[in-house]
């Protein structure tokens, strides 16, 4: 009685889709913004309509797309954090990432000392190419050198 | 005392003659005002006379900053006596338009008091209070966790961080996963009514002077335990600050006469014991970088070799 959707996992793409009484569908997981259609058709061709309720695959939108990329050098986040502070969360003892939060284009990344970068909030792909212009240049300015 | 004349049509001086209540233009001798309203004190105060309550003073004091609408000051009408109240009880019953203000402010005080916390960081918790509040989005929030984050935020500003714990052992039952949710719920707000925070992260260096003296390390230990800190923030160590701050005291401690017990280290600094061994097996590679050269030799540090391993 908690959440009125019906959660479906299948397997091959990797995907789950939240599926709703009213018709509506979240489709999660996928990989690329292709096998994200891919799959929510598979969910709701093969699936659904072999349940036999009458349904139709309409406007199929992208809403967001997370990103992972990996700086390969480990970044001094203290630094990063003083400098940028208008736009950087960075609270190590509540969580280790430090939350960065673009301006241009709008999106949240959340940038940890390995050097990995979770890249949020994107509505098309090149948000992120973007957003990765920006923050490269950024991060090698608070780089860490081996000693 | 200069005041316009209208004969005169100038600024002239003018002079108030007590006894007829006028004030006179001095040029011209025009009445410019022919009643004088005595504005001096109602009451007479003399030196020897102890009266504790001082009759110059209404009220306490005004905290302009912070309660809106003329600082907290109420306007009542009382019931006249003699007469039954039943239809005044309705009637324009002044409610406090900073009441739930001054509750956050009441119980941020307390929590303040239990910290042993200064006045500076009390006001400031409750700048920060005003100002996140005002913005209405904290509606859905656990009220003792937002005033709790409020709390941590002004104590790092101060630069006088408080770790998480610390304020949670204090917050009224708030878990440390709201009010670190509250922190970065706050620090954002600040951000977009363009209040930045110049603190940064949290600093290791904040917590040793209180840690140190918890454990009650001499100066030398403690000066020395500060270097140290200093010089483990140049190296990539991945541990939360408090974490690092421990293990840095807890070498310091072993490498000296006096020696600590973990589980003394442990309880000052509330890190648990085992994060304290594994932050000290995460700091051996660099002993020699981060202890001073004037605490102890390369050879003591070989001592530590057997507590870290």
């Amino acid at each position: 009685m908690h959440f009125a959707s019906v959660i479906m996992r299948i397997r091959e793409p990797k995907t789950t889709a939240l599926i709703f009484a009213s018709g509506k569908m979240v489709c999660i997981g996928a990989k690329s913004e292709q096998e994200s259609k891919l799959s929510a058709r598979k969910v709701f061709a093969r699936i659904i309509q072999k349940l036999g309720f009458p349904a139709k695959f309409k406007d199929f939108k992208i809403h967001y797309l997370v990103a992972l990329c990996d700086v390969k050098f480990t970044i001094r986040l203290e630094g990063l954090a003083s400098s940028h502070g208008h736009f950087a969360s960075y609270e190590p003892e509540i969580f280790p990432g430090m939350i960065y939060r673009m301006k241009q284009p709008k999106m949240v990344l959340i940038i940890f000392t390995s050097g990995k970068i979770v890249l949020t909030g994107a509505k098309v792909r090149d948000e992120i190419h973007a957003a990765v212009e920006n923050i490269y240049p950024v991060a090698c300015g608070f780089r860490r050198h081996k000693q | 005392m200069e005041d316009y004349c209208s004969d005169c049509e100038k600024t002239t001086v003018v002079v108030l003659d007590h006894s007829s209540g006028d004030t006179i233009c001095c040029e011209c001798g025009l009445v410019l005002e022919a009643r004088y309203i005595d504005e001096t004190s109602e009451w007479r105060t003399f030196e020897n006379d102890t009266n504790n309550s001082d009759p110059n003073r209404v009220g306490g004091p005004v905290n302009p900053l912070l309660a809106e609408n003329g600082g907290g000051l109420v306007t009542l009408i009382s019931k006249p006596s003699g007469v039954k109240s039943l239809g005044w009880n309705h009637v324009g019953s002044n409610k406090d338009p900073d009441s739930s203000l001054i509750q956050a402010f009441k119980s941020i005080a307390a929590m303040c008091d239990r910290l042993d916390l200064v006045a500076t960081i009390k006001d400031l918790a409750n700048e920060i209070y005003k100002k996140v509040a005002d913005l209405k989005s904290t509606r859905g929030r656990n009220r003792d966790a937002f005033l709790a984050a409020c709390l941590f935020v002004a104590c790092k500003q101060e630069h006088k961080a408080r770790t998480l714990k610390e304020i949670h052992s204090i917050a009224n039952g708030a878990t440390i996963k709201e009010i670190g949710r509250n922190t970065f719920f706050i620090e954002k707000q600040l951000k977009e009514i363009g209040e930045s925070m110049e603190t940064g992260a949290s600093d290791a260096g904040d917590f040793m002077r209180r840690f140190c003296s918890r454990l009650g390390m001499n100066h030398q230990a403690i000066k020395a335990a500060q270097e140290a800190v200093q010089n483990s923030k140049e190296l990539d160590i991945r541990r939360s600050p408090t974490s690092v701050a421990a293990a840095v005291i807890y070498m310091i401690t072993q490498l000296s006469d006096d020696r600590q017990f973990l589980k003394d280290v442990a309880t000052a600094t509330a890190v648990a014991e085992s994060t304290i061994r594994k932050s000290c097996k995460d700091l051996y590679p660099y002993a020699s970088r981060l202890i001073p050269n004037w605490y102890a030799k390369d050879e003591d540090l070989k001592n530590l070799d057997t507590l870290c391993q």
